[in-house]
């Protein structure tokens, strides 16, 4: 058995979605207590939900759709099929036809994971705004294929610069959406198992979570 | 939700404000604040305790779903011992690299007073037999293991074991068998004793 941690360490200084939405705050660690002065390590996190790693419920944009705490656990351990793309630089589209040309065999209920190596980029200043995306085609497939989770490793699904919408398209399917994942191109496999457990947080439509890939 | 504050920080242990909404901005932000390792379920390592401990970020994923023996003792009332005596006499097979999950259903006291300030504990001879057989978590149903009147040190076999702590649990009552998978995965947090985090008991 082979497990790749796929997701990525929170930490001060790394990526935020603040350049697209200033109220979305950087992870920040406030130091409560240390070992050193108090005989032990008490720290205060500080973060959006959508932060690192982490997981969208349909609730992000459908109205009355299921939060992240509503969601069962078994939709959090699952079957999974691996993409690996060719390497996207910025502002590149993942076409419906590259899609199908890696002629995987997808089925209900399984995770999604589309590997492009964009992740590489995310100490880049436009890291969020230059993202690749799923162009409205290829989106379609997806949701059709009846997949229960999108795995991403580039942090946007739309297109920055002229949005369709997809990403609802996903979540009116009741689908997750999953990103940022790191660390994709050291999975050999195309259908492996993935561990990936968001905290359980009431109310919230989003939470960060640890992802784990197993190749048996 | 229930916490630790009574007893020792003054700062908010778990705070979530909705910076954006549907109605408003036609999409659903969060941002949450929590203290770690105090906040919920969390898993904890031997850096909670010692300058030189090893910090959440560098655990191996591989432990993070491990074979969990589940140790159904007694119901506890407040401030009662969980002995080496009774786990052993349980007769659980407990392998090397096992999580050990010892539920006393205290979980049952969530939210009264004792829950925090007068929970069981474990005597300190219990929890180093489950380190001598090789136990890599040891998960409870109780918000601390030390006995607060007469500390014996019970977290110091942990440290010295290189094992973690995953609590205070919930609903270890309700698993049928003796043996299950556990999976206890938490975040990533770089320099960090401890994470929250969500396990859940798979009875295969």
């Amino acid at each position: 058995m082979r497990v790749i941690d796929v997701s990525t360490t929170l930490e001060n200084g790394m990526w935020s979605y603040q350049a697209l939405v200033p109220a979305i705050t950087p992870y920040q660690i406030e130091r409560i207590a240390s070992v050193e002065e108090d005989g032990w390590e008490v720290s205060t996190i500080h973060m959006t939900a959508v932060t690192g790693t982490y997981i969208e419920a349909p609730a992000h944009v459908v109205p009355g759709g299921k939060n992240i705490d509503e969601v069962p656990p078994e939709r959090f351990v699952l079957d999974a099929v691996v993409l690996q793309l060719g390497d996207k630089n910025a502002s590149e589209p993942i076409t419906l036809e590259e899609l199908e040309a890696l002629k995987a065999d997808i089925h209900q209920g399984d995770a999604l994971i589309l590997a492009t190596g964009y992740d590489r980029m995310r100490d880049r200043e436009d890291f969020v705004e230059s993202s690749p995306y799923i162009e409205p085609e290829a989106m379609r497939w997806i949701v059709a294929k009846g997949v229960s989770l999108l795995a991403l490793d580039f942090p946007l699904a739309d297109n920055f610069r002229s949005p369709a919408g997809i990403t609802k398209w996903l979540f009116e399917a009741d689908a997750l959406l999953m990103a940022l994942l790191t660390n994709l191109r050291e999975v050999s496999r195309q259908r492996v198992r993935f561990i990936a457990l968001p905290l359980k947080l009431k109310g919230t439509s989003a939470a960060p979570c640890r992802a784990l890939i197993i190749e048996e | 939700m229930w916490d630790y504050q009574p007893m020792w920080y003054d700062v908010p242990l778990y705070e979530a404000e909705h910076f954006a909404t549907i109605e408003k901005d036609g999409w659903e932000g969060s941002r949450i604040s929590l203290c770690v390792p105090l906040t919920g379920v969390y898993m904890v390592t031997a850096s909670h305790r010692l300058a030189d401990g090893f910090t959440i970020d560098q655990v191996d994923p591989a432990r993070f779903f491990p074979e969990a023996a589940v140790l159904k003792v007694s119901p506890k009332g407040p401030g009662e011992v969980v002995t080496r005596k009774e786990l052993e006499a349980l007769g659980v097979t407990i392998r090397r690299g096992d999580a050990a999950l010892v539920s006393t259903g205290w979980d049952s006291r969530q939210g009264q007073p004792e829950y925090v300030a007068n929970p069981p504990y474990f005597e300190r001879d219990a929890v180093q037999w489950l380190m001598d057989k090789g136990v890599s978590i040891l998960g409870g149903d109780s918000p601390v293991f030390e006995n607060w009147d007469e500390p014996q040190g019970v977290y110091e076999p942990i440290d010295e074991a290189g094992a973690m702590i995953l609590a205070p649990l919930s609903n270890l009552g309700e698993i049928v068998k003796s043996r299950v998978k556990l999976v206890a995965v938490p975040l990533k947090l770089q320099g960090l004793c401890a994470s929250p985090c969500r396990p859940f008991a798979i009875e295969e």
